[in-house]
């Protein structure tokens, strides 16, 4: 049952006016009539193929199809099968592991944004190869994972939806809706953690290190904290 | 104006079309979505840039039909590119003078149809300047949800959050209205 704000919303919408220019639709059918809707994800799914047998990678979400195939190391991206309704939770780092004993364990120096400044925890995973780190703020917990990009996929995500953005002058991908995410050991063969609903999500490179920044966050929230890496 | 829901089977029927190679039926799509992206596109933080960005989105839409699923509606995947897009051209305007800032404002007033004869303008002026006034997360998903019109569910794919996110961003923002709203007449009243 609405109420009076909502009634008055609602009024509000039916005086609003926002006239379509007249010359719209012309110039988008002018610039759509050179060019056919585009594929290219079909060729990606050959290539990943291909990739992953000569990885010799078997692990794989089953039932997933490949859509998409950014180049991102360590990192595969699939379609699922439904949007996901459920909120996920951010699971916070845990460890207290300070950022110079991490960066010794895991071999190469965690980078930190300086958008959310000094990380709360700090965890290397038990093959060395994450380093993830975790801040609390207004909008829950954010976390950043990240690992050095020379590694087979560790990072399996299933979801609806993945858009090329950029972080800087890199291309990056975010996926704005929860999604599931697995995290398959150095081997491809055993599942380290168990599945999980992941919060949005952007995947980027910098250098040779592939960080994801997970978060109840925007797309400019998101971008703005990845910029902030220094 | 109301947004009218149009038959999805329509849609799918002319996402059909194009994707076979047949272009126009496409203009069939542009026109039927036009307003509902202009709205979407000033509301969501194109401003006086909605052409333009209503125009790429059109255009990406076009060339990702590749990648959308006949399956799903048409609407709500259309207007999350041009939300995406607008949000886009808002971010490069981000470094904005305060002046800009107020302009932007002033954007947002406009809307209330100078022309038509309004009932209770001021009222729906404060309102509108109080919605233009929420923070960013706030004011999409009241934009969204009430102005324009989308339910809970295409809110939430329009703005790539989770539902559950739009459910508490809404009753934040309605919450924060009201109290911006009850200290606007409180300041009437004392002036």
């Amino acid at each position: 049952m609405p109420d009076a704000l909502e009634e008055r919303l609602a009024a509000l919408a039916a005086d609003l006016w926002v006239p379509v220019p007249d010359g719209l639709e012309g110039a988008v059918m002018r610039r759509v009539a050179t060019a056919r809707p585009r594929r290219r994800w079909r060729r990606w799914l050959a290539g990943l193929v291909a990739g992953l047998l000569g990885a010799g990678v078997v692990a794989s979400p089953v039932g997933a199809e490949i859509r998409e195939w950014l180049g991102l190391p360590g990192v595969s991206v699939t379609t699922g099968d439904d949007p996901v309704t459920e909120t996920p939770t951010v699971p916070p780092a845990t460890g207290s592991t300070d950022l110079g004993r991490a960066a010794d364990l895991a071999g190469f120096t965690p980078v930190v944004p300086d958008a959310l400044g000094a990380p709360e925890h700090v965890d290397v995973s038990r093959d060395a190869l994450v380093v993830s780190l975790s801040w609390t703020t207004e909008e829950g917990t954010v976390r950043l994972d990240q690992f050095r990009g020379d590694v087979d996929p560790l990072f399996w995500k299933t979801t609806v939806e993945a858009d090329r953005v950029a972080v800087g002058l890199h291309e990056a991908l975010w996926l704005p809706t929860a999604h599931r995410v697995e995290v398959v050991a150095a081997d491809g063969t055993e599942r380290t953690l168990p599945s999980r609903l992941a919060a949005p999500t952007l995947l980027w490179v910098d250098d040779d290190l592939t960080l994801r920044l997970e978060g109840d966050l925007d797309l400019d929230e998101a971008t703005r904290i990845a910029e902030s890496v220094g | 104006m109301t947004i009218s829901t149009d038959d999805a089977s329509d849609d799918a029927d002319l996402v059909g079309r194009v994707r076979a190679g047949d272009t126009d039926a496409y203009a069939v799509l542009v026109r039927r979505h036009a307003r509902a992206a202009m709205r979407t596109a000033t509301l969501l933080g194109a401003g006086s840039d909605a052409e333009d960005v209503v125009q790429e989105a059109l255009v990406k839409a076009y060339r990702s039909l590749g990648s959308f699923r006949a399956d799903r509606p048409f609407r709500p995947w259309l207007l999350r590119i041009v939300a995406n897009e607008a949000r886009n051209a808002h971010r490069s305007a981000v470094r904005r003078t305060g002046r800009e800032e107020r302009q932007a404002r002033d954007l947002w007033a406009e809307l209330l149809d100078p022309a038509a004869a309004v009932v209770d303008r001021e009222d729906k002026a404060r309102l509108l300047a109080a919605v233009a006034g929420l923070p960013d997360k706030l004011r999409l998903v009241v934009a969204c949800r009430y102005l324009l019109e989308l339910d809970e569910a295409d809110t939430a794919v329009v703005l790539g959050v989770p539902r559950g996110t739009v459910k508490s961003r809404l009753s934040r923002g309605l919450a924060r209205l009201r109290e911006d709203l009850a200290a606007t007449i409180e300041e009437v009243d004392h002036a």
